[in-house]
Parts: C-alpha cells; sequence; structure tokens
C-alpha cells in the first residue's frame, strides 16, 4: 500500500468518532466546488441568450441573479464546510492533548528520563498543532478534492462525451505529468529535505554560538562552513530547477490548458454541423477553469507524507507502556528500604548488577561512585521509576510494585539538583507538598528550608506569583523552595541528590541548613559529590559500572585503602587547590 | 515592491538574467491571453451567423500556437532566472550570517539566537520562493490581466467597467483582510502564549507533580488550558474566513452585475458581437482573480513579512571598524566603568575601577548577580560599557584592533559551546593552524588524552546529535584545550560551579593550572578557598567593589569578604549528619 494511503487510513481511523460532522464538511466543502461553477453557467447561458436571435434581458437578468445565489452560496458553503472541518480540529486537538496529558500521568517515571528535554514539550505543543492538518482538512478535502471533479466531468459528460473528453485530456495529461516529476523527483525532495535541514541547522548553529566564535576570532571558519551548506543547497536547487523546468512549465500549461484541445476541435465540429452552437458555447466556457478544480489536488501528497513523522511521534506517547499499578495496593510499614539483588537494564546496557542493601529506618546511606556508576539508578528505582528486571526493591518493607503509586510518592522525597517550579504564587509552590497545609505550615517549612527571609522580601510575599518556572529566583533560592516543599511533605524517606554545589558560598550554607533541618529523623538515600559531607553515614556505598565494590563507614573505607580511599585522596587535594599555583608557586622562596 | 530590491541586491551579477526573465515572464502573460481572446473571436462570429474560413483557421491554429509558444517563453524566462533567483537567496542568507557576526552582540541576544536562526533559514526562504516562482506567476498573471482588461473595456465599456471596479475593490479587500488577520492574531496572542505555556509547563513537570502526588492538580490546569486554546481557535474562525474569502466574492460579483448590464444592452437592441465578446473576457478576467493571483498574492505576502524583518535586521547598526591600534602591553584597566543590560532597569555596574597589571592574579567574588560576569564580557568586548572605559596598555579596547583584542584575551566561561562536529574541529577553534605535535601537547594539558583514547574514532569523533555527548566535566576540559591552543597572553576564568566527582574535579584542576602559567589572570571565583594566594580579590556586590586587597587584609578587616569565608569554612566543613557521638541514639 502507497505510504500516502497508509497515513489516510490512519487518520480516518483517529477520526471515526466524528463522522457525522465530517460528512458534512465533505459534503459542503463539494458543494462549495460546484457552485464555483456558478458564474460559468451564468455566462454560458447569458451567451447562449444572446445568440437565440431574439435576446431576452429578463432572463439574462435572471442569469445574473441565480449566478450571484451561487456565489453567495458558493462561499457559505465554503465557509460551512471551513467551520465544520476547523471545530473537529480544534475539538480533536483538545481530545489528543488530555489523551497524552493522561497518559503521562501514567506511563513509569523512569519514561521522562529516556528523552531530551523539550521533546515532550514538542509532542504535546507542535506535533498536535500539525496533526489538525492530518485530521481536519486532509481528510475532508482529500474527499471534497476528488468527488468534485468527478462529479463535473459526469455532468459534461452528460451534455456531450467527446467534449468531456477534450477538456479533460489536457488536465488529465497535466496531473500525470506533475506525479511523474514528483516520482522522478522523490529521492531529490529527500535530498532537498536533508539539504533543507543541514542549511537551518548551520544557521541556528552559528548563531547560537556567535559569543563563542566571537571570542576566538573564528566567525570566518563557522561563516565557511555555513558557506559549504549553502552552496550544496543551491547546487541542488538549480540542478533540480534545471532538470524539472521543462516537464514544469508542461505540466503548468496542461493543468489549467483545458482550452488547448476543445477549441480548435469544437469550432472545427461545429463548423462540420456535428455540434450545436449553443453546446459548444457552454463547453468553451466551462473549460475555462476546470482546471481549478483539480488545484485541491495538488499538495495533498505532500501534506499526507508529512503527518507519518507527526503521527509517529504522537502515537510513540499513546502506545507507551504504563506502569502496572496493583489491584490491591499494600501500604509501606515504616522508613526502611531495601535493595534484594536488583539488577537493571537500560536501552540495552546492564546499569544495576545484584545490587544489595537495607537501610534502617532513621539511617542515612551514601552512594558514591563516577558518573555513571548506578548512582541515580538506585535513587530512581526507590520511587519506582522504573520495575526493575531482577530480584525487588522495597520500601517499608513492602515491595513497591505492590503499592498505588501515591501511596509510594507520599511515603518517599525527592530533592534533585533540577528544581522545578510552575507558575503560581510562592505559596502554590510550597503547598505542592501538602495542597491543605494552611499559611502556619507552609511558613514554618519556608522558615525551617531557609526561604523565609528572602519570600519575604519578594514584592507580594508569599502570595507574589513565579513567571514561569520560577523566574527570577537565583539558583539558591530555587534549591530552599524546593527543600521547603519537602519539609511540608513531611515523608518519612528522603532521597538526596546533594545539590548544593551551585550556590554562592552563603547560599551555600543556608541550603545546607535548610538539609540539615529536613534530614533530621527522616531515612535518607544520598546521592554525594563532595565526600566531606557524608563522612558520618551509617554506610557508604561505592559504586562501579553498577556494581557494589566497596561498602562500608568512611574510617574503615579510608583505612582500606580501595575505591574509595582514592577517591578522598583526591577530594582532599581538590580541595587544596588554588589560581595562579604556577606561578606563585615558583615564585615563592 | 520592496521585495523585488531587497532580491536586486542580492542578484549581483545575475541582474540582468533575472531582468530579461521577468520581462519574458510578462510576455507570457500576454500571451496566455490570446487562446481566450481567440474564442471570444470565434463566439462573437458564431452570433454573427458562423466563422469564416479565415476565422476558423486562426482558432483551430491559434489556439495550439499560442500554447507552444507560452511554453517557449516559460522555458526561456525561467532555465535563466530561476537558478538566479536561487543565488540571490544564497547570497542573502550569507549577508545576514555575514551582519550576525559584525553587529555588537548586545544586538544579537536582543534578537535572541533562535530568531536569527530562522531569519537565515524560513525569511530568508519566502524572499527566495519570491525570487524563484511567486514574482513570476504574478507577473504573468498582471501580463495576462491587462491585455484581457483593456480588450474588454475597449470591446463594451459598460459591460468592462464594473469588472475593473470590482477587481481594484478586490484588491483593497485583499490588503484589508491581510491586515483583519493579523489584528485577530495580535489580539489573541497574549491569551494563546499564556496557555502554551502552562501545556509545556506540564509537558516539563508532571514527573515533579506526579512524586508529589499532585497529578490531579496538574491535569486540571492543563484542562482549562488546552481548552482555552481550543476556544481561541475557534472564536477566530469567522473573523479569519471572512478576511480571507471578501476578495473573491467581491470580483466574483462584480462580473455577475456586468452580466445585469448586458442584460439591459440586449434589451436595448445593441450590437450583440461585442457584448459577447465582453461578456466572455470578462468572465476569463475574473477567473484569473479569483483561481490564480488571490493565491500567489497569498505566497507574496509571506514574502514581504519575510522581507521587512530581514530589512530590519540587515539595518542593525555596526559598529565602525576604523580601530586598528595595538597596544604595548597587556595591563588592563577599568575605569569608572558602568553597565546596564538592555530592557533592564538597575545598571549591572556601577562605577567599578580596577587594575589587571599583566602578569597578575585578580580574583572577583561576591553573589550571583553581582555584576562578576559582566566584567567578564566587557573585557572581552562582548559588549562596551555604557560609561567610563576598559583599556589595554593605556588604550581604550574601542579604539583597539579588534583581531588584536581577540589574540589578546580569552576566556573560559561555564558554558561551553561546542559545534555539531568532530573534536578536533571544535579544539582547533582556539587556533586553526595548530598542528598535530601542538594539538596533541593541549589535549595532554587539558588532561583529556583519557577521552580521546576512549571514543570509537578518537579526535575525529563527532560531537552533539547523532555523536557523542561530552559530560560537564569533559565540556569544561575541551575549553581549557582551546584556550591552550589560543596561548593569549590574558585569560578571564569563569570557575564552573557543578558538581563533578573528585578525581574529575582533580583532573580539570590539573588542566587548569596548565592553562593559567604564565597569564594574566581574572578568575571569577565561586569558591573562596581557589583564589586566596591572589594577588588581588575585588569583593563585588550589587554592581559596586565594596571590598578589595588580599586574603588576609580582608579576612582582618572583618567585612563582607570576612563573612563569605566563614560562610564557605562552616559549609566546608558541613556533613550530612552529625558524628555519630554527638547522635542520639
Amino acid at each position: 500500500m502507497p505510504p500516502v494511503l497508509t497515513v489516510f487510513l490512519r487518520l480516518v481511523a483517529m477520526m471515526q468518532r466524528r463522522r457525522g460532522p465530517l460528512i458534512v464538511s465533505v459534503a459542503a466543502g463539494t458543494l462549495a466546488a460546484l457552485l464555483s461553477l456558478s458564474p460559468h453557467i451564468a455566462v454560458a447561458l447569458t451567451l447562449v441568450e444572446l445568440f437565440d436571435g431574439t435576446p431576452d434581458g429578463g432572463r439574462i437578468g435572471l442569469y445574473a441573479l441565480l449566478g450571484a445565489i451561487g456565489v453567495v452560496g458558493r462561499h457559505l458553503a465554503y465557509g460551512l464546510a471551513m467551520l465544520v472541518s476547523h471545530r473537529v480540529a480544534y475539538a480533536t486537538q483538545y481530545e489528543l492533548r488530555r489523551s497524552l496529558a493522561g497518559k503521562l500521568a501514567r506511563v513509569p517515571l523512569g519514561f521522562f528520563d529516556q528523552r531530551a528535554k523539550g521533546a515532550l514539550r514538542t509532542t504535546l505543543l507542535n506535533d498536535v498543532d500539525m496533526a489538525e492538518d492530518g485530521m481536519a482538512h486532509l481528510v475532508p478535502e482529500t474527499l471534497a478534492a476528488l468527488l468534485t471533479p468527478l462529479l463535473a466531468f459526469a455532468a459534461m459528460a452528460t451534455l456531450d462525451w467527446r467534449l468531456a473528453l477534450l477538456v479533460l485530456a489536457p488536465t488529465a495529461t497535466g496531473v500525470w505529468l506533475v506525479g511523474a516529476l514528483m516520482r522522478r523527483g522523490g529521492e531529490v525532495t529527500r535530498r532537498y529535505q536533508a539539504m533543507s535541514a543541514r542549511m537551518a541547522h548551520v544557521a541556528a548553529e552559528f548563531a547560537e554560538g556567535l559569543p563563542t566564535l566571537r571570542s576566538f576570532n573564528q566567525s570566518n571558519q563557522a561563516l565557511e562552513r555555513a558557506r559549504t551548506a549553502f552552496a550544496g543547497y543551491t547546487a541542488l536547487a538549480i540542478d533540480w530547477l534545471r532538470r524539472s523546468v521543462a516537464p514544469a512549465a508542461v505540466a503548468q500549461l496542461f493543468l489549467v490548458g483545458n482550452l488547448m484541445l476543445v477549441a480548435p476541435a469544437g469550432v472545427l465540429m461545429h463548423a462540420d454541423g456535428m455540434i450545436a452552437t449553443d453546446t459548444l458555447i457552454v463547453f468553451l466556457v466551462l473549460s475555462i477553469g476546470f482546471g481549478d478544480l483539480f488545484a485541491g489536488i495538488a499538495g495533498l501528497a505532500h501534506r499526507l507524507t508529512r503527518q507519518v513523522a507527526v503521527l509517529d511521534r504522537i502515537d510513540g506517547i499513546l502506545e507507551a507502556p504504563e506502569l502496572p499499578v496493583p489491584a490491591m495496593p499494600l501500604l509501606p510499614a515504616d522508613g526502611s528500604v531495601e535493595f534484594r539483588d536488583v539488577g537493571f537494564s537500560y536501552g540495552g546496557r546492564r546499569v544495576l548488577d545484584g545490587v544489595s542493601f537495607r537501610v534502617e529506618p532513621g539511617r542515612c546511606l551514601a552512594l558514591v561512585g563516577p558518573s555513571g556508576s548506578g548512582k541515580s539508578t538506585i535513587a530512581k528505582l526507590i520511587a519506582r521509576f522504573h520495575d526493575v528486571e531482577e530480584g525487588s526493591v522495597l520500601v517499608g518493607g513492602t515491595d513497591v510494585r505492590c503499592m498505588a503509586p501515591d501511596g509510594l510518592h507520599a511515603h518517599v522525597a525527592m530533592v534533585f539538583q533540577d528544581v522545578f517550579l510552575f507558575a503560581g504564587t510562592v505559596r502554590d509552590n510550597i503547598r505542592l507538598g501538602r495542597p491543605d497545609a494552611g499559611h502556619d505550615a507552609v511558613v514554618a517549612a519556608a522558615v525551617a528550608a531557609g526561604a523565609h527571609g528572602f519570600i519575604t522580601r519578594l514584592p507580594q510575599g508569599y502570595d507574589t506569583p513565579l513567571g514561569e518556572l520560577g523566574q527570577g529566583l537565583s539558583g539558591g533560592e530555587r534549591q530552599r523552595l524546593s527543600i521547603a516543599r519537602a519539609i511540608l511533605k513531611d515523608a518519612p524517606i528522603l532521597v538526596l541528590d546533594e545539590a548544593t554545589a551551585f550556590a554562592d558560598a552563603e547560599n551555600e550554607a543556608l541550603i545546607q541548613d535548610a538539609v540539615a533541618r529536613l534530614a533530621a529523623g527522616r531515612t535518607v538515600i544520598v546521592i554525594a559529590h563532595r565526600l566531606s559531607t557524608i563522612v558520618h553515614a551509617d554506610e557508604i556505598l561505592v559504586l562501579d559500572g553498577g556494581r557494589v565494590v566497596e561498602r562500608g563507614r568512611h574510617a574503615a573505607l579510608v583505612a582500606a585503602d580501595g575505591v574509595y580511599a582514592a577517591l578522598w585522596h583526591a577530594h582532599e587535594e581538590a580541595h587544596r587547590f588554588h589560581h595562579g599555583g604556577g606561578r606563585l608557586a615558583e615564585a615563592a622562596p | 515592491m520592496r521585495v523585488m530590491a531587497l532580491l536586486w541586491r542580492f542578484l549581483g551579477p545575475d541582474r540582468w538574467r533575472f531582468a530579461l526573465g521577468l520581462a519574458l515572464t510578462f510576455l507570457e502573460g500576454i500571451v496566455a491571453a490570446v487562446p481566450a481572446l481567440l474564442v471570444g473571436v470565434a463566439v462573437a462570429a458564431m452570433g454573427g451567423g458562423g466563422l469564416s474560413g479565415t476565422e476558423l483557421a486562426l482558432v483551430a491554429a491559434g489556439v495550439p500556437a499560442a500554447f507552444a509558444l507560452r511554453l517557449a517563453l516559460l522555458l526561456a524566462a525561467r532555465t535563466g532566472a530561476f537558478p538566479a533567483g536561487a543565488l540571490a537567496s544564497e547570497r542573502l542568507r550569507l549577508a545576514l550570517l555575514d551582519h550576525m557576526r559584525r553587529v555588537p552582540l548586545a544586538t544579537a541576544r536582543r534578537w535572541r539566537p533562535s530568531r536569527l536562526g530562522t531569519l537565515v533559514s524560513d525569511d530568508a526562504h519566502w524572499v527566495g520562493e519570491a525570487g524563484r516562482m511567486t514574482l513570476f506567476l504574478l507577473l504573468a498573471g498582471l501580463g495576462a490581466a491587462v491585455v484581457l482588461l483593456a480588450v474588454m473595456v475597449a470591446a463594451a465599456p459598460p459591460v468592462g467597467l464594473p469588472v475593473v471596479v470590482a477587481i481594484g475593490l478586490g484588491l483593497v479587500a485583499f490588503a484589508r483582510g491581510d491586515r483583519v488577520v493579523r489584528g485577530v492574531a495580535r489580539a489573541r496572542t497574549g491569551a494563546l502564549a499564556e496557555a502554551t505555556a502552562r501545556v509545556g509547563e506540564y509537558a516539563d513537570g508532571i514527573p515533579v507533580f506526579r512524586s508529589f502526588g499532585r497529578t490531579g492538580f496538574a491535569l486540571t490546569a492543563l484542562e482549562t488550558a488546552v481548552a482555552t486554546m481550543r476556544d481561541l481557535g475557534t472564536r477566530s474562525l469567522t473573523p479569519f474566513a471572512v478576511a480571507m474569502q471578501a476578495g473573491r466574492i467581491i470580483v466574483d460579483l462584480g462580473l455577475l452585475a456586468a452580466l445585469g448590464l448586458v442584460a439591459l444592452r440586449a434589451a436595448d437592441g445593441v450590437e450583440l458581437g461585442p457584448l459577447a465578446f465582453a461578456t466572455l473576457l470578462a468572465f476569463v478576467a475574473t477567473e484569473l482573480f479569483v483561481g490564480t493571483l488571490a493565491g500567489q498574492l497569498v505566497r507574496y505576502r509571506m514574502a514581504e513579512r519575510a522581507e521587512r524583518e530581514v530589512r530590519r535586521f540587515l539595518a542593525e547598526p555596526v559598529p565602525a571598524h576604523t580601530a586598528v591600534a595595538v597596544p604595548a602591553s597587556h595591563d588592563i584597566v577599568f575605569d569608572r566603568v558602568s553597565f546596564a543590560y538592555s530592557g533592564d532597569r538597575g545598571l549591572a555596574l556601577d562605577g567599578v575601577s580596577f587594575a589587571l597589571p599583566a602578569g597578575s592574579v585578580t580574583a572577583i567574588v561576591g553573589p550571583s548577580g553581582a555584576g562578576k560576569s559582566t566584567i567578564a564580557n566587557l573585557l572581552a568586548r562582548q559588549d562596551d560599557p555604557s560609561a567610563g572605559t576598559v583599556g589595554m596598555g593605556g588604550i581604550d579596547l574601542r579604539d583597539m584592533d579588534p583581531a588584536a583584542l581577540g589574540r589578546a584575551v580569552s576566556v573560559v566561561s561555564q558554558d561551553v559551546f561546542l559545534f555539531r562536529d568532530t573534536l578536533r574541529a571544535n579544539l582547533l577553534l582556539g587556533d586553526p593552524s595548530a598542528d598535530e605535535r601542538r594539538l596533541a601537547a593541549a589535549v595532554a594539558a587539558a588532561r583529556l588524552d583519557e577521552l580521546v583514547a576512549a571514543l570509537p574514532q578518537g579526535l575525529d569523533t563527532p560531537l552533539g546529535d547523532g555523536g557523542r555527548t561530552l559530560s560537564g566535566g569533559e565540556r569544561q576540559r575541551v575549553a581549557i584545550a582551546r584556550a591552550i591552543l589560543k596561548d593569549s597572553p590574558v585569560l578571564v576564568l569563569d570557575e564552573a560551579t557543578s558538581a563533578i566527582d573528585p578525581v574529575t574535579e582533580r583532573a580539570l584542576q590539573a588542566g587548569i593550572a596548565a592553562l593559567e602559567r604564565g597569564r594574566t589572570l581574572l578568575v571569577i571565583a565561586h569558591r573562596l578557598r581557589t583564589v586566596r594566594h591572589a594577588d588581588a580579590i575585588l569583593v563585588l556586590d550589587g554592581g559596586r567593589i565594596v571590598e578589595r586587597g588580599r586574603h588576609t587584609d580582608l579576612l582582618a578587616a572583618g567585612g563582607v569578604y570576612a563573612r563569605l569565608w566563614r560562610a564557605q569554612e562552616r559549609s566546608s566543613s558541613w556533613t550530612l549528619r552529625p558524628p555519630p557521638a554527638a547522635r542520639p541514639e
């Protein structure tokens, strides 16, 4: 099946529940296209009347009036078709966005890690916008565009099939030529699209990298890259223009050149007495503009093809497997966390292998290791971002797969480096931790998080609206708001990505105080970056390549002189570093 | 017309090829009217008692001949002119890029990088499309319309006039409709942007909402936003439809008004031949407008809109590059420098003065937003001060040869921009002429050799989309290697703040130490410990220098610096849990 047809059927299937409006739209669209012939008919009838010998002014006036009604009717029908199809479009988009959003509420949280930042936003906004064309326009327009010329031709054929064929022949040839041109140009079109994409890409990169390019005085080099890309694009375009200019010109002439055959043949047949004068006049007039009825077909295939990628991305989300939810959800019994021989792979790569540990309620476990060693995966499996392949993850003594998602999340708070704030007031953002919290509870949480001070300095205090994603707040302030949320949430287990690194000295101290207050009395699992912060952890797991390579308390690990000891020594050396060391060392006596 | 003027500017040597193409196209349009004229003649003759032999031959041969002539003209016009149009849009694109690298960075920031990118890819496309197609189809249509209307009016003025008037009104309605469409679009911009932001927020934030058990809350907000998007679209449907169709309706009704006049004339008993002839031509001219010209006018509008934007950017002023002074030394002096970012109310820097003697190590410390990065930007002349001067070797940077300044100063910042090219190309940005030996030395000094060894194609591994993605620590080291290759006497270092593991951090520090050796150094420091041995420390707050001096003196002074130092010392000995002895167990 040609891909164009596949897409069309896919679109029709998606629209099935809107069959009624769809039929109205197709019918009105076809009617509008047929009524677009009413000036033709009025003119033809007027000419016939003029040559009747004794022209009747009243009758011609009637034709003019009927023609005018036809024109108005055409535009009304067109408006109706458009109105209905767009209403269908907007309603379908609305539903599509809702079902996509609903889906995102049910997929495993790990789903979000697999996608580039912004990809979901693009699908929810841009792809759904693009799908409007497919669902609401392409389906009714394709049908109307095919139906209209067919009906018009049938009507002409009943008058005189020979002349009807002569009117049709040039347009049919033109359509065939365009099709042949498109088929021959299929490969060129693909290369052309690839080249356009490359060009857009080079231009965007140039604009984005402008400060870097300038600071290295290397904008020439980048301009050269752009020049190459643009030249390739132009060469392809010119080559294609050269090769297609003749067939394209012929196609253009034929598509609307309906007079080409019917005019000479018609007058000769008329002179021969084969056809009546009025028949010929009707045909001559109808043939002008007959080609325009086919205009709707142009570009349909191209637009349909463009829908493939859009539908694929939308379906990619709609068909994603959902997180299984237990029928009889259990609840966690306490604040303990346990991994039993956990194995997990991610995109074909073994990320965790035979990891076991148990953290008693109120104890602190630190995860240490190079990036990619599996620390973050452990943290995420506790919150059931994914389901493990081997072994099991137990929170409060219960397998996370036996809990309802909300039950698990109520038990585990996560504080990560990446802070998400939404457009609402400061209060709303803190209250994400506990929606029914009163003012005093919100303030208490903010005070504990060291955020109360800066919040009261904001123009409207707790009622200050935050711009999109919390614009206007510094990194440290955003971090303290997220800690306030977690304090308000008051979950017995805290998963912490030690996230103080980007703040300045004073902010860092404030955040540390806040974290200390948040961590007090809870079970803490911390991904540690600065080893000095975890020297008092109850247990340290040293990970490498998804396996636990060392475990124990700080002093014992340092004494063991293994992986951890090496990390610790690097940490101490890094702490001693200062700028200008080379020069100052040389200058020192 | 302005689109044509813009194209003309970039047609260069192809101008006459292009102009000839346009002229031939106009001619083609005129020939396109011939079949209709011949049919008109035939129709008029049929009314007058049948066609003569000559007339018969004229129509039978003339119609195909006209088509053949049109084909010849089309080929002649396009073979030369279309490639010329393609070349013009390439030149336009290059001119845009060239302008981008010459305008002040503040201008580029104001336009936003993403907009500048689409200016080259999309706006230039629409202008180019006009040069390849739209202008030609419009001109051909114009040629045909002029002939048809002229002959029609000459044959039977009363029939022709309403058609001419209607086409004129149709064009006015067309321009009006465009304005209405833009107005409606503008009116809903705010609400639409707001709803769009909410949907985007949901896509970005749903994992967080879920982890707080607030999925329902997020879904309710999304529901409202997507409903708003639906309603905004539905509500603007009618004005859009009316604005788009008004021109066509007017022109169609003009034709039917002409038929009404025909009815009156016919009743008056005037000669019928010319009347029929004019009626047919009126019809053909109307069809031409409704069927062809209206569609092309819409495309031309896109070109006009793009042309305005392109012209607006190309008109952005470029600082005069008459400066040629080359400083004798690399001593740097900031003299009462102030700076405000455009659109910002406050000053980012407020009367800042300090000196960086050649070979010295100077640190800038202070809270975020104090103006630290602005100093780095001004020193590299990414921006010019709003007041005061930045000088090197006694010469104002504005009077200095930009290339000499570029050679003198390197900036290693936190955001490392990597091009989607090989690692080698990204490193050679520092010095395109570096040979293998120097490149290898820089790679080793920046502690990148382990990475290079691990990459499948070593230095020739592509980075970015479809290639390898580098971690934060690796990107930092690429920036260091670049700066080592560039080997400039002055180095501005914006310390990275992101958390990295200690082994990586050590490697990074070793790279930085190698880079710093022997250069004048300005460090934007986030960890005070790393600058405790600097020759001078500038403490910046709210765009002003509030303290300055060496570490020990500042500590003794007991001011802002001492407070920051104490905070940092406390936080570096901070532990997540108190020591077990202090813990109630």
